[in-house]
């Protein structure tokens, strides 16, 4: 079939007077085996297992999420969303089922997720300005043994401007608030290039106004293709922020739009609490 | 000026010279991510460990930096592994391995007599002593410790920053943490000739920490360290040399007299 392909790519080469065929059968290859990036799952979750200490943290866990897409990981304290969200960026071993990220499957961590990690697993002692921080998120794109080269540079500053974080490039990124913390975290994320974004309790410690922030920029970067997800307990606010929810406990319990899927969840997912109140959360 | 130049005309003190000052220099500098890391007790644990590891060498008669390496690098993997198997802190496992080790040197020492060393020399330093192989060595290896650092400078520093994120953007941290590790450990053993056992911690924090004071970002504070270090350990060997002291008690009360000046200096800096 191939060679069918590469004689008639030669002939309309020939034809329309171009030497250059090869590069004709290149494309023409291309055209013919490439599923477009947004006709694919970004991120496909199936039938997966962790366990942790002899403990089983997550079972029978599927979804699968498309790019554009904004997802919140929902569920009370110990429900696994951490463990997802390690899972998924390749930190730990799956005891069944399989991980895909843009069809290539997560076996250890390879860099194809990006990750926003729990603010207290930081250390902050360490005296790192936003600027470092962000180019930390180049660290593998450099390779090992080199140093940033422009291009590096170029693309630190169009992160940080992204999240309105340039201006305090050169400030200690300890000295932030919790917010501005956040946002230079997700510019390291998208220095990265990695399509999928994972924030691990990205609102904890925020006020509400810059949680509001937060949320704006992270939309934006949804509209730009990504596939974000972040692990909440805040219900409340959880339509007016995501496209898509995962309820989680132990087990996934739903997934879909957060208007179906919270009201017939949050029975069985906070049937432990008495109050809905974010009080977690502040 | 007689007073700076008259020590170097023995050639025991140019030697110790170049010792101090590479110590100066490379201490301060590995003493960064001790700062930043938390690895204080880390590096006061390894530096007593390496105890048997100079006696042997002494007895066997070669330069104690060779002597000092194996010791060092088996007891950063046994911290590791201990801590995995029996659930212990870090720290507790580190205290073990450190008098354990400690006392078995301690023991060797006073089982065979007569050996060409005084304790006192090993315990506090003694860089007047150190001949030109110690001098080459510590050179040759100075200058390895500093070439993975600045190779390495972006990986180590995402890694002691933000671990998890780093492993997740495909860092191999677990070999990185041991990088760091054996470099610790090379570092401490160069150190030990200037400072001795007991104060190799002084040249790998003070400086460091002194210079984090006065300077904010990570890597000009590694270069201010190296010259807040160097300048110590010069300032130490003269102290050493014209009152008769030890190198490694001299040099520490350097540091720690710069540490106390930076204190309030950095309420001033920072204003």
């Amino acid at each position: 079939m191939s060679e069918n392909f590469n004689s008639f790519a030669i002939r309309l080469a020939s034809t329309m007077g171009r030497k250059d065929s090869t590069t004709t059968v290149r494309h023409g290859q291309n055209g013919a085996s490439m599923v477009p990036r947004d006709k694919q799952p970004a991120l496909v979750v199936e039938d997966v297992m962790v366990e942790l200490g002899g403990k089983i943290i997550l079972e029978e866990v599927s979804f699968t999420a498309g790019p554009h897409m904004l997802v919140g990981v929902l569920g009370p304290n110990g429900a696994g969303k951490s463990t997802l969200l390690n899972a998924i960026a390749g930190l730990l071993p799956l005891k069944k089922g399989t991980i895909l990220i843009e069809g290539q499957v997560v076996n250890g961590a390879h860099g194809q997720a990006a990750y926003v990690p729990q603010q207290e697993r930081v250390n902050w002692r360490f005296p790192a300005t936003n600027w470092d921080v962000v180019m930390m998120g180049r660290a593998r794109l450099i390779g090992w043994l080199r140093r940033p080269g422009h291009k590096d540079k170029e693309a630190v500053r169009k992160c940080l401007e992204q999240v309105g974080m340039w201006e305090k490039r050169s400030s200690l990124v300890s000295e932030l608030s919790g917010g501005q913390k956040q946002r230079v975290f997700v510019a390291r994320a998208l220095a990265q290039e990695a399509n999928i974004l994972l924030l691990d309790e990205a609102f904890s410690g925020v006020d509400v106004a810059s949680q509001e922030e937060l949320v704006a920029v992270l939309k934006e970067l949804r509209n730009e293709g990504r596939t974000i997800l972040v692990a909440t307990h805040d219900v409340a606010t959880l339509s007016a922020r995501f496209d898509m929810a995962v309820c989680l406990n132990r087990h996934v319990c739903g997934w879909g739009p957060p208007d179906e899927v919270t009201p017939t969840l949050i029975e069985e997912l906070y049937s432990a609490h008495t109050s809905l109140h974010r009080d977690k959360d502040e | 000026m007689d007073i700076l130049f008259e020590p170097f005309q023995y050639s025991f003190m140019v030697r110790a010279l170049i010792v101090s000052v590479a110590v100066g220099i490379l201490a301060p500098v590995m003493g960064s991510y001790v700062v930043s890391r938390g690895l204080a007790l880390m590096g006061d644990a390894l530096s007593h460990a390496v105890l048997p590891g100079i006696v042997v060498a002494v007895l066997l008669g070669i330069s104690p930096i060779i002597g000092t390496i194996p010791v060092a690098i088996i007891m950063a993997i046994l911290i590791g592994y201990l801590s995995r198997r029996t659930g212990f802190s870090d720290d507790t496992t580190i205290g073990i391995l450190f008098v354990g080790f400690f006392a078995l040197g301690l023991v060797v020492l006073s089982v065979t007599r007569g050996l060409p060393v005084r304790l006192d020399d090993i315990l506090l330093g003694q860089v007047l002593g150190v001949s030109w192989g110690d001098v080459i060595a510590t050179i040759g290896l100075g200058i390895l410790a500093l070439l993975v650092l600045w190779f390495f400078h972006k990986e180590l520093v995402f890694a002691t920053f933000d671990p998890i994120g780093a492993k997740v953007a495909g860092l191999r941290t677990g070999l990185l943490e041991n990088l760091l590790l054996a470099l610790l450990a090379l570092v401490i053993v160069i150190s030990l000739q200037a400072v001795g056992i007991i104060l190799v911690l002084a040249m790998l924090i003070v400086p460091a920490a002194t210079a984090r004071l006065l300077v904010r970002r990570f890597a000009p504070s590694m270069i201010a360290g190296a010259i807040i270090g160097t300048v110590t350990a010069i300032t130490g060997l003269y102290f050493s040399y014209y009152f008769n002291l030890p190198s490694g008690p001299s040099m520490t009360l350097v540091a720690v007299i710069l540490f106390a000046v930076a204190v309030p200096l950095r309420r001033i800096i920072t204003k």
